[in-house]
């Protein structure tokens, strides 16, 4: 690549690694190799957070993460996980809507044994 | 369809199976998780503040008119566009995939998955019949460029090339039930 282009992207780089032409390529270089990499972590990762955030909202209605997935396969649902935790942090009663139906769902599967989570 | 008032138990959940339309592709999205690039376009000065032009609600009123339905205030839904779901609400930009339709252009997307007011939220199984979300193509640009870069240590192999994706931003208007549904989904 171009010098020019690498000082650019060098920039906020440490010491010399932004100043001198040799430093600033290999570090811009592993930067981006970096970058590659990153771009197939991030799908990974966010749908960790998702799951993580699903997981936290259900468990206050009383489900678990997986049993809420599986109720709403059930009942034919197909919103997924990205939206799922948006309205568990804002739309507290559209998710605890959703919950209700995924608990009206697994009631029905058969040979399920769905145990609640909190004593009744 | 399932609809379901908020603070209700378990008790009173009612279901009604939607009539399954076969998913009937109209405009299509794709979403970044950047939330960074969302906001900023190349001729920034062309996204509008969610004021919409005469002949856009005369657009929206006459498509209301003329399949019968109502605009509901106040509410959010989640929509299904080019393989991507979006909550929107009235007013919101979108940055989607390129969608084959001119700038400027009246979109009606068509596959509303869950649709949530004040009172109650209605679940589509998977899509809700007769609701609608109205849009309007704002601009159909370039989204942020990406630079590939492969490198093998000590072999001598670098390799260097760049992408930048199409995308469309789309500014939402008004969310709409036909006047058939108002019973079923009480929205």
């Amino acid at each position: 690549m171009n010098i020019d282009k690498i000082f650019k992207l060098a920039k906020g780089f440490y010491g010399r690694s932004k100043n001198c032409k040799s430093l600033a390529r290999e570090r811009v270089e592993k930067g981006l190799e970096y970058n590659y990499v990153s771009r197939r972590l991030k799908k990974r990762d966010f749908r960790a957070l998702w799951i993580q955030r699903i997981n936290a909202g259900s468990r206050q209605h009383d489900l678990t993460y997986n049993n809420m997935v599986r109720g709403l396969t059930a009942s034919d649902v197909q919103i997924n996980r990205k939206i799922l935790s948006e309205l568990a942090v804002s739309e507290p009663y559209s998710f605890k809507a959703l919950t209700i139906l995924a608990k009206d769902a697994l009631s029905k599967l058969n040979g399920t044994s769905y145990k609640p989570l909190s004593p009744q | 369809m399932i609809r379901l008032l908020n603070n209700l138990s378990k008790n009173d959940v009612s279901t009604l199976k939607s009539t399954m339309n076969l998913f009937n592709p109209l405009i299509y999205t794709k979403n970044a998780y950047s939330s960074s690039n969302n906001a900023t376009l190349n001729n920034s000065n062309v996204i509008s503040e969610a004021i919409s032009n005469n002949s856009e609600i005369e657009k929206v009123q006459n498509y209301n008119n003329k399949n019968q339905f109502k605009t509901l205030d106040n509410a959010f839904a989640v929509v299904h566009v080019s393989g991507k779901q979006y909550k929107v609400i009235k007013g919101d930009v979108i940055m989607t995939d390129k969608l084959h339709v001119a700038a400027g252009e009246h979109i009606v997307l068509d596959k509303v998955l869950l649709l949530g007011s004040k009172d109650s939220t209605a679940i589509g199984t998977p899509i809700l019949d007769g609701v609608k979300v109205h849009a309007f193509l704002e601009e159909q640009t370039k989204a942020e460029h990406v630079t590939i870069f492969k490198h093998k240590r000590r072999k001598n192999y670098k390799r260097t090339t760049g992408f930048t994706p199409l995308a469309t931003y789309l500014r939402i208007g008004d969310i709409i039930n036909s006047n058939e549904n108002q019973n079923n989904i009480g929205l």
